[in-house]
């Protein structure tokens, strides 16, 4: 892995040289041309973008999003506002979506043996199985689709004798009993909560479920700063733990006692005091369960919230579905055992990297393997065939969200490649022959709305489509008329009927011993980082966002507490063996402060060994390793590339903290001058960041990347300290264990230091505040660079977007990607946040042909829009009612370094931080 | 004897100059040389899959420049007509010419119509039709007398000298409303009163038209 030098054969050299002669020839004008359309397809303007609702998976569940297209081709992904699990934000998985879809690491032909084949042949050997579907094994990942439910359930009853199983990989946030009958998603009613205590909770944390469960919790403690209360109590920093106002590290062990503390309130300590808060604001208060309790501690958790009468709900998870009957991987290795499987379909599931050595060799010994996805990924290895599926955003289909509540998905751009709709492979599994998967998905609901007549349904799919969310689709209780029985008894079935109990035990594999010499016995903790899952190993977007708290890119590292790591004498980055059973590998340590001793945690989805160019070998693979490992210190070290290395502030109060909402900060950062400022006659931009609101869940980051074309640097140049991120988020550890997050795009200084150090003036002002940063004019001479106290400028070392692009990223297909209204930058040009100037010039120039203002709120940048707290206020500053003027005159607001007397147009909110015990 | 002749002086002289003029003229020249046609374009007739005539169509049909180019009053883009706009009229006019034989075949075979961009600007330039227009600048003002073009043609150099002169300075290039779409003759300037009789109707200020962040981005 090297920094590509310009790949220029001497053909391609002679060639450039030619074109350039015969352009200099022919005036300098290369010939362009125009294309227009034949037909005019209904609707479109060319030149203007149009948005269209659809939901995007992620762990099977669905958020809804609306997509941008620029003529046919859609380059950006945004909230949709009446989708109750995105409200107009996105999370990073969705908004890097858009480069999984252009990947050009994704499956394009059917393959039979790895080698290419034609999908007449890939039918011939489907209708070759057994009528009857003996013998015959479907393994697919969660189902969160109402259509592709009932494909299953025709499928099962057309081919009887065809086994069902599910993958349901890790449980989603407060999902309680996963994986059991007894399944239940808790929905916490923020706007009644005033404390919440969590037991290794992490409702703010990645998965289908943050945005819209970070928005009602940044809701609450925005709207009673001084009464709502977090209490954590976890074993690996969790982004609700890292956000709580009291935060203990506690082992899964120590799970239980805290339970027993929380359930009597006595005693004194942490637990004791949350346990006291717990019973004075009943009725008030709810206790979250995280995936580390036991069934057992998970029905104490039950009993617990019922007595303090917790404002939650209890929903069917979403990938509940009446008269489906499953079994998990489990069972599925326990048939292949018995021989009573000789044909395996596998669909959109990666089951032998998730599950491991033991179901690799298990999956081999099956006669006829089939396996349909986008990738060829090590599934798509070990089968015979492969064929691939349409990406989300080039499907029909219809998903549930985590609160039940249903969308439907429409293609934004029809298949880029030789792709079937996991659909139509469904309809000729089930009935042989092939179908339409609109008109699959459209039967689906014909069905479930029982419309009158076809004008009605008509009516009722163009508004849902239109919506992106099924009216009257919305969550199902699991409880009888709202009480709180989290046992109900006539929850569908949605969880495994058949369940291999020895399998578990077979994966734990033999105890190890633990042995000073040999290493420490610990327990693992799998937890989901930037790249959520194995799914998103070849998305180097998220690849290259860092991590919330370590900041790691391109890879993961074995997190271990300061105590363990010192017992075991080894210090950052150093090399360690984590094993168990057969299966050991070897891992940068990372020392994590906020880790509880005896555990160490692992991100999962690394360690591919087939995820093309970009996942492939990045990282280590926590799959496979049971819940008890031996931690043992290795030889050599390893590199952990992170973006940022120091968390602690050095006195510098950057992230300042303020003891209680209504507290002032003592400076409120306005220097003295004696030069009168200037009112503009224009809009003034500004921007306040709430560094309480914020969590650290990196949105903003992707979302900046999508909106202004910014590239990937890749590993190599990473840990070279390069990176491209206009905006990137500061991570600072805060005194009581938890960590602080700080955005930091440019600052906009009024007084900008890197104005005055450029010799071609490429770095200015303009008249409503922002500073510019003109490529065409910029020569590279990185002097603004060194000059910028915030260091948020970023310099092209290299073509990163184009001719010198890491691994495939500089692939024609990923330039489709590309936001029309921004320039794509060139080597040696300097780069930085413009506070979205394309959209404040697209809102002035609708502006200016009304011949009207601009309207409040009417500029949102691409990160205040991702943001799922709503942190990022933007607007006016010239506009005393504007809201970013009224956060700033609050008490909370200061400037980042504001004695250095840039007058910062980027501004933030102190972070509450209530002193220890004024809450006991 | 003497190695230098008298006249070496003059030459020596006349050296000197030159070398000292060097630079100046490299740089008058290269600055000349920029703002030729040769560079600019300016004049250049690039050859069209159909010789279409602005001159026929707009002058002596009388179509407007918003039927085809639809896109001009809302949308950054002017927008090319689709075949399809063509054919409304080709359909019933015309229908066995030879040289429109291409736009039939467009809409038969579904091929799309490949033509030459006349008017480009460079790609970190921003330009967007609907702002202009609707402020009162006129589709003649930067195209040119389309109306009397039998094939069109590039009549403005597009440099950023060219744009600032009237973003510097909007008023005396502004037209009045209804004449916008007339594309005859090449606007005259506007008398100082004319100017801030439009100015003040458009509500168009100069104030920022010449922040880079207006046209670069």
């Amino acid at each position: 892995m090297s920094v590509p030098a310009a790949p220029v054969s001497r053909r391609t050299a002679l060639k450039s040289f030619a074109a350039g002669v015969t352009a200099l020839a022919a005036g300098c004008k290369p010939a362009l041309e125009i294309v227009p359309h034949r037909v005019l397809p209904p609707g479109m303007t060319p030149g203007k973008p149009r948005l269209f609702a659809t939901s995007l998976p992620l762990g099977g569940a669905g958020r809804g999003v609306l997509v941008e297209s620029h003529e046919g081709r859609p380059t950006k992904v945004h909230g949709n506002p009446d989708h109750p699990c995105s409200l107009g934000s996105t999370d990073a998985f969705a908004e890097a979506e858009i480069v999984s879809l252009f990947d050009p690491g994704r499956s394009r032909t059917v393959r039979h043996h790895g080698l290419p084949a034609a999908w007449s042949a890939l039918e011939g050997a489907l209708a070759a199985l057994p009528a009857d579907g003996a013998g015959v094994a479907l393994l697919t990942g969660r189902v969160g689709s109402p259509t592709a439910a009932r494909q299953l359930r025709e499928l099962i009853s057309a081919r009887p004798g065809l086994a069902l199983f599910i993958d349901h990989g890790p449980a989603l946030a407060l999902e309680m009993f996963a994986g059991s009958p007894r399944a239940t998603q808790l929905w916490p009613d923020f706007e009644r909560l005033d404390t919440v205590v969590t037991l290794g909770a992490d409702p703010l944390g990645p998965g289908p479920a943050q945005v819209a469960l970070g928005r009602g919790w940044s809701a609450a403690r925005r709207a009673r700063p001084d009464r709502f209360r977090t209490y954590a109590f976890e074993s690996t920093p969790s982004l609700t733990g890292l956000h709580a106002d009291y935060r203990e590290r506690t082992t899964p062990d120590a799970m239980s006692e805290i339970l027993s503390v929380l359930e009597h309130a006595d005693g004194d300590g942490l637990a004791a005091r949350a346990a006291r808060r717990l019973h004075r604001t009943a009725g008030r208060c709810a206790v979250l369960p995280g995936p580390t309790l036991t069934a057992d501690e998970q029905a104490r958790v039950a009993t617990l919230n019922e007595t303090l009468n917790a404002p939650l709900r209890y929903l069917q998870p979403f990938s509940s579905w009446q008269g489906l009957a499953f079994g998990d991987v489990c069972a599925m290795l326990g048939r292949i055992d018995a021989g009573g499987i000789h044909t395996v379909i596998v669909i959109d599931a990666n089951p032998v990297y998730a599950h491991g050595d033991r179901f690799a060799r298990a999956f081999k010994r099956v006669p006829a393997r089939f396996h349909f996805g986008t990738r060829i990924d090590e599934t798509a290895q070990a089968a015979h065939w492969h064929g691939p599926l349409n990406h989300g955003l080039e499907d029909w289909s219809d998903l549930r969200g985590v609160d039940g509540s249903a969308g439907l998905v429409q293609p934004l751009i029809a298949p880029l490649h030789d792709s079937r709709s996991v659909h139509e492979l469904l309809a000729r599994l089930a009935r042989g022959i092939a179908s339409d998967a609109r008109e699959i998905v459209r039967e689906t609901w014909r069905a479930a709305w029982n419309t009158p007549d076809d004008e009605a349904f008509e009516r009722r799919w163009r508004a849902s489509l239109h919506d992106g969310v099924i009216a009257a689709s919305a969550a199902v209780d699991s409880t009888r008329d709202g009480g709180h029985d989290a046992t109900p008894a006539h929850v569908g079935r949605h969880a495994p009927e058949e369940t291999a109990a020895a399998c578990v035990q077979a994966q734990a594999g033999p105890e190890p011993v633990d042995d000073a010499r040999l290493g420490r016995r610990m327990r693992l903790l799998v937890r989901h980082a930037m790249i959520h899952d194995d799914r998103h190993a070849s998305n180097a977007w998220l690849q290259e966002c860092p991590d919330p708290l370590t900041k790691q890119v391109w890879g993961n590292a074995l997190w271990i507490s300061p105590e363990d790591a010192q017992a075991l004498g080894i210090a950052d980055e150093a090399l360690v063996e984590v094993a168990s059973g057969e299966r050991s590998v070897h891992i940068a340590a990372l020392i994590v402060p906020q880790q509880a001793s005896g555990t160490v945690a692992m991100a999962r989805g690394y360690g591919r060994t087939a995820a093309g160019p970009i996942g492939t070998n990045v990282g280590s693979a926590a799959a496979g390793l049971a819940d008890t490992v031996l931690v043992s210190k290795a030889a050599g070290r390893a590199t952990v590339i992170r973006l940022q290395t120091t968390f602690d502030q050095h006195g510098r109060d950057l992230l300042e903290t303020v003891p209680s909402a209504s507290a002032m900060l003592v400076d409120d950062g306005s220097p003295v001058t004696f030069y009168a400022r200037k009112p503009d006659p224009g809009p003034s931009w500004g921007m306040v960041i709430d560094t309480d609101a914020c969590t650290g869940c990196n949105a903003c980051m992707i979302a900046c990347q999508a909106e202004n074309n910014i590239p990937v640097v890749g590993p190599v140049e990473a840990a070279r300290g390069r990176r491209m991120h206009w905006l990137r988020i500061d991570t600072y550890h805060l005194p009581h264990g938890g960590a602080g997050f700080q955005p930091v795009p440019c600052m906009h200084c009024e007084r900008a230091p890197c104005e005055p150090v450029c010799p071609v003036a490429a770095s200015v002002h303009d008249s409503e505040g922002l500073n510019l940063q003109v490529y065409n004019r910029c020569i590279g001479t990185r002097f603004c660079q060194a000059n910028c106290p915030y260091q948020v400028r970023r310099f092209n070392f290299f073509d990163y977007a184009d001719g010198q692009a890491y691994a495939d990223q500089g692939a024609e297909l990923l330039s489709a990607l590309k936001n029309p209204d921004v320039s794509v930058r060139g080597r040696g040009v300097m780069e930085k946040c413009t506070y979205c100037v394309q959209r404040i010039s697209a809102a002035r120039r609708e502006a200016a042909k009304s011949d009207r203002p601009i309207a409040a709120a009417e500029v949102v940048t691409a990160c205040q829009e991702a943001c799922p707290t709503r942190a990022i206020s933007f607007g006016d500053l010239s506009d005393p009612d504007s809201e970013v003027s009224r956060a700033r005159r609050g008490p909370r607001h200061y400037a980042l370094l504001a004695e250095l007397g840039t007058l910062p147009r980027t501004t933030y909110l102190a972070r509450i931080e209530p002193a220890d015990g004024a809450d006991g | 004897m003497q190695i230098f002749r008298p006249r070496s002086n003059t030459v020596a002289r006349s050296l000197l100059v030159c070398v000292a003029a060097l630079p100046a003229v490299v740089i008058a020249s290269g600055a000349v040389l920029m703002r030729t046609q040769y560079i600019t374009g300016v004049g250049r007739t690039p050859v069209q899959p159909v010789p279409f005539s602005h001159q026929h169509h707009v002058a002596e049909t009388g179509i407007d420049c918003r039927y085809c180019h639809t896109g001009v009053e809302t949308s950054a883009v002017a927008g090319i007509p689709p075949t399809e706009t063509c054919m409304t009229c080709h359909s019933q006019l015309w229908t066995d010419a030879e040289m429109l034989a291409p736009v039939r075949e467009s809409l038969a075979a579904g091929r799309r119509l490949h033509w030459q961009r006349v008017n480009a600007l460079a790609d970190y330039v921003y330009f967007d039709h609907s702002v202009h227009v609707m402020n009162g600048v006129a589709c003649a003002s930067c195209h040119g007398a389309v109306g009397s073009m039998p094939l069109i043609r590039q009549t403005a150099p597009l440099t950023m000298e060219w744009c600032l002169a009237c973003h510097r300075d909007p008023g005396p290039h502004l037209v009045s409303p209804d004449a916008r779409f007339t594309p005859f003759d090449e606007p005259s300037r506007n008398s100082s009163s004319q100017a801030r009789a439009l100015l003040a109707l458009y509500g168009v200020t100069s104030a920022g038209l010449t922040d880079c962040s207006v046209c670069h981005r």
